[in-house]
C-alpha cells in the first residue's frame, strides 16, 4: 500500500459495469507534504473526498477484493483515511 | 489505472488467438492535467472508445478481467471508460 493524496474526482459517462456506482478520483504519491512521480486513478472504497489523505492498494488482488470481486477490472483502489503519519523518515 | 487519450488504433495481419476479434486502440497516457506522461499503449476496448477520447483505462491481468472475468485472453490493458469531467487541474 501507499500513501497518495486525492487530487480530485474523474467522472465518466460511459465505463465498464464494476465502476458502477463508485467514485473514480486522480491521486498522487504523497510523502512529507510532497507529491511524487505521475497522477493515476483509484477507485473510492470507503467515501473518501478531494484534498484527502488516504491509503492505496496500487495493484495485485487485493485491490480488486477491495472493491468486492476478486476478478474486478480494477487495478488500484482506495482502501483507507489517513488519521495521522508518525514517520522518522 | 489511467488517464490516456485515444490516439490512433491498429490493424493487425496476423494475431494469437487471445486476442482474436478485439479492437485495438493506441491510448497516450495522460496526468491528472492531461500532459503526456508515457509512452503510447496499445491496448483493447470495452467501451467503444474511438479516436481523440478521453479514457481510463486498467493495466496488468486486471485487463482481461474486463471481459466477462476470462482468463484465456492475451489482454494486459483495456479501455474501461470514457471520460466526461476532470475536476483536479488545481490540486
Amino acid at each position: 500500500m501507499i500513501i497518495c493524496k486525492i487530487l480530485g474526482p474523474v467522472t465518466a459517462a460511459v465505463k465498464h459495469d464494476d465502476y458502477q456506482g463508485r467514485a473514480v478520483f486522480a491521486v498522487q504519491e504523497y510523502n512529507g507534504g510532497i507529491l511524487h512521480g505521475h497522477s493515476f486513478l483509484a477507485l473510492d472504497c470507503i467515501g473518501a473526498g478531494a484534498g484527502d489523505i488516504v491509503m492505496v492498494n496500487k495493484e495485485g488482488g487485493s485491490s480488486r477484493i477491495a472493491c468486492g470481486h476478486s476478478e474486478a477490472c480494477v487495478h488500484s483502489t482506495i482502501t483507507a483515511l489517513v488519521d495521522t503519519i508518525r514517520s522518522k523518515e | 489505472m489511467h488517464i490516456g487519450r485515444v490516439v490512433g488504433n491498429i490493424v493487425t495481419a496476423k494475431m494469437a488467438d487471445g486476442l482474436d476479434g478485439f479492437k485495438l486502440l493506441i491510448v497516450e497516457p495522460l496526468d491528472h492535467r492531461q500532459k503526456p506522461c508515457g509512452t503510447p499503449l496499445v491496448m483493447v476496448d470495452k467501451v467503444q472508445a474511438g479516436e481523440g477520447d478521453l479514457v481510463y483505462f486498467t493495466t496488468g491481468s486486471e485487463g482481461a478481467f474486463a471481459f466477462d472475468r476470462r482468463i484465456d485472453l492475451l489482454i494486459d490493458s483495456c479501455v474501461t471508460g470514457i471520460i466526461s469531467a476532470i475536476d483536479a487541474d488545481n490540486a
